[in-house]
């Protein structure tokens, strides 16, 4: 196999807060392939975004610490000078926002919007930068582009403007494209859209994607491979048929049990989760999940962490009890 | 066959817009309900389900007239929800509750979830006294799952999942028949989301509620609801039992939204074959003519960018759609 684009080992992202220290990223590591695309998988807190945030330089140092590493094509990012970040940060690798209607500028046209990062990182300027702004629009799928391309974002709909943030993402022709809940705010249909219109310039472009989400439907329609985060640690961790089909996990299966599946045949209940997602500053020792688990013990699972550990070919979960392991 | 508890018929709810200046002329309508008509059994959950914009809250807000329709008639036991005064309208807000969806934004920070809680028994004066209502709240909030010790805590010191419990439990306080239920797991995570439908499905059983379930989400509504009614901007295209409107879903736009819902399973995913629907939601300023889903629609044929569709009273399957007549 080629080498990664992006390897991730370690990552560590630590905040402290005045009731103190809080590990909310905890050594998560994986490697990124060309034209991958890797699932983040986990609820709100569970550390997924600021995961990629850390990886993409944008945690303010304080409060926030980076520990671990992340190399991008064998270049260091973690402590990288700022101004050495210029030629990654949209360059090589770009992310799109979760939340379309508040992380455009309001008060700028989307065509200067567009142009901004060509003229940086591309030293395009004027029409030039324009010409192409009008080809990423088409890109992205926007009907006429020429016209589009004065609007403001205030007249566009959500998923015309999730569309623009797109655009701005592959404006450098990153070969990593990383986004943070991208479809969340947006209809079921416009989500259809949007993950369509990414699998499509993926496969074009021969671009990796991290897709950072909560909804486990959409991962299984995008998704090569999955990493499902709880309490700021990969749980488990398996090509998307694998962990759709045999998770090893508790909180996988979980979580899994707990999505009302579309379907003439509908379970009298859905599976719970008891509890609520653990504080990062205080942590249980051990497990993070152990406190809501079913299978926990009081010995191993509330005593240490436990290691990642091959379930079948390539496929991990940190777990003492996992569930192929068999249970009762 | 009993009469249903609650029957809308050719609701309407338009805002003007007016036209800026000194003078300001009333220019044109935002038809955000335009027509809609249905029924809701007593102890059924219908389920209202259309993209953001389509006009699903407006309808609950106009069935509880926290908004006053511009047309049409709402019937809730027989009474006429649009017509009454004041004091039979207070009286009949006794009977129907709504679920928010935002459990942030739907609770008073400065209240007490105790408090929060006690409000609709006081202004219904359904507590005879302090310890009526002390024991009336603790009952509240432990049908929802929540301790009664926790009465005397704010919203901020609670999780998603449990503001979404008191807003519930505020809900229930005056013990109503019916209960709107906008979005009420939106806002809330997926392990969480499972124990709020859990609990209203718990709820509906002990206590016989009708539900009206709003949600852009159909696998949720799915699971949840009895019959299902399908809407698209200001109209309801499509109304059938659960089962019927997924295995043979008539309206090509319900047909769109079905595909569009991704399946947790990627064996499916790779199997079936979805259907995309092209552009966004038109403006209800400006609606097409016709049947206004026609400029999307990827069977539209020539009557419908003339004519409107009238939703077909089939039995057990209504559908608004040219292919049908």
């Amino acid at each position: 196999m080629s080498e990664p684009i992006l390897q991730v080992r370690d990552l560590g992202v630590r905040f402290g807060t005045k009731r103190g220290a809080a590990e909310v990223v905890n050594g998560i590591s994986y490697d990124l392939h060309r034209g991958e695309t890797l699932a983040i998988v986990g609820e709100s807190g569970s550390g997924k975004s600021v995961g990629v945030l850390a990886l993409m330089g944008l945690l303010a140092q304080p409060p926030a610490s980076v520990s671990g590493s992340v190399r991008y094509h064998g270049n260091e990012l973690v402590g990288l000078a700022s101004k050495k970040w210029r030629g990654i940060r949209g360059m090589g690798i770009a992310m799109i926002f979760q939340d379309p209607m508040t992380s455009l500028n309001p008060v700028r046209t989307v065509g200067y919007q567009l142009a901004e990062p060509m003229e940086l990182h591309l030293d395009l300027k004027g029409g030039a930068a324009r010409q192409r702004a009008v080809e990423l629009l088409d890109l992205v799928g926007i009907p006429s582009p020429e016209a589009r391309i004065d609007d403001y974002p205030h007249q566009l709909s959500g998923g015309m403007r999730q569309r623009v943030m797109i655009a701005m993402g592959l404006a450098c022709d990153p070969d990593v494209l990383i986004a943070d809940e991208a479809t969340t705010a947006l209809d079921v249909t416009t989500q259809a859209q949007i993950t369509e219109l990414v699998a499509g310039l993926q496969e074009r472009l021969g671009m990796a994607v991290i897709w950072i989400t909560h909804d486990l439907g959409v991962v299984a329609s995008i998704a090569d491979r999955v990493h499902v985060m709880y309490g700021g640690r990969f749980m488990e961790q398996a090509s998307v048929d694998e962990l759709y089909a045999a998770p090893q996990h508790p909180y996988t299966e979980g979580l899994l049990g707990s999505l009302p599946m579309p379907g003439s045949d509908r379970p009298d209940r859905l599976v719970t989760i008891p509890g609520l997602p653990p504080d990062p500053v205080t942590m249980p020792p051990g497990c993070p999940f152990a406190p809501r688990c079913g299978y926990a013990d009081n010995t191993q699972c509330t005593a240490a962490m436990p290691e990642m550990a091959l379930m079948a070919e390539r496929h991990e979960a940190a777990c003492y009890h996992p569930i192929g392991a068999g249970h009762e | 066959m009993s009469d249903p508890l609650v029957a809308v018929k050719d609701l309407e709810v338009y805002f003007p817009v007016r036209s800026s200046g000194v003078v300001s002329r009333h220019v044109n309508d935002v038809k955000a309900v335009d027509g809609v008509t249905f029924e809701i059994n007593r102890g059924e959950t219908l389920g209202l389900v259309g993209e953001s914009g389509c006009g699903k809250t407006t309808t609950g807000l106009a069935l509880l007239r926290l908004l006053q329709p511009t047309g049409g008639t709402v019937r809730f036991d027989g009474l006429d929800v649009i017509d009454l005064d004041r004091a039979d309208l207070r009286a009949l807000r006794k009977r129907m509750a709504m679920i928010f969806q935002d459990p942030y934004a739907s609770l008073d920070p400065r209240m007490s979830i105790g408090k929060i809680v006690a409000e609709p028994l006081e202004i219904h004066s359904l507590v005879r006294s302090r310890a009526d209502k002390h024991r009336r709240v603790g009952d509240l909030l432990e049908m929802v799952g929540l301790s009664p010790d926790y009465r005397n805590r704010y919203p901020h010191e609670f999780s998603g999942g449990q503001r979404q419990r008191v807003g519930i439990a505020r809900a229930l306080a005056t013990e109503p028949d019916f209960i709107v239920c906008d979005e009420p797991i939106a806002a809330l995570d997926v392990s969480i989301q499972a124990a709020v439908m859990n609990l209203l499905e718990d709820l509906q059983r002990d206590l016989g509620l009708t539900y009206l379930f709003i949600a852009h989400d159909l696998s949720a509504v799915q699971h949840f609801s009895d019959r299902i009614a399908v809407m698209y901007l200001g109209r309801i295209v499509e109304v059938a039992d659960r089962v019927p409107l997924y295995e043979e879903p008539k309206h090509p736009y319900t047909d769109a939204l079905l595909s569009a819902v991704p399946v947790p399973d990627p064996v499916v995913e790779r199997s079936r074959t979805r259907t995309i629907l092209e552009g966004d939601v038109p403006s209800p300023l400006d609606p097409p003519s016709g049947c206004n889903f026609h400029p999307r629609c990827p069977r539209a044929f020539e009557p419908c960018s003339v004519a409107d569709p009238a939703l077909a009273a089939a039995p057990e399957h209504d559908v608004a759609c040219h292919l049908y007549d």
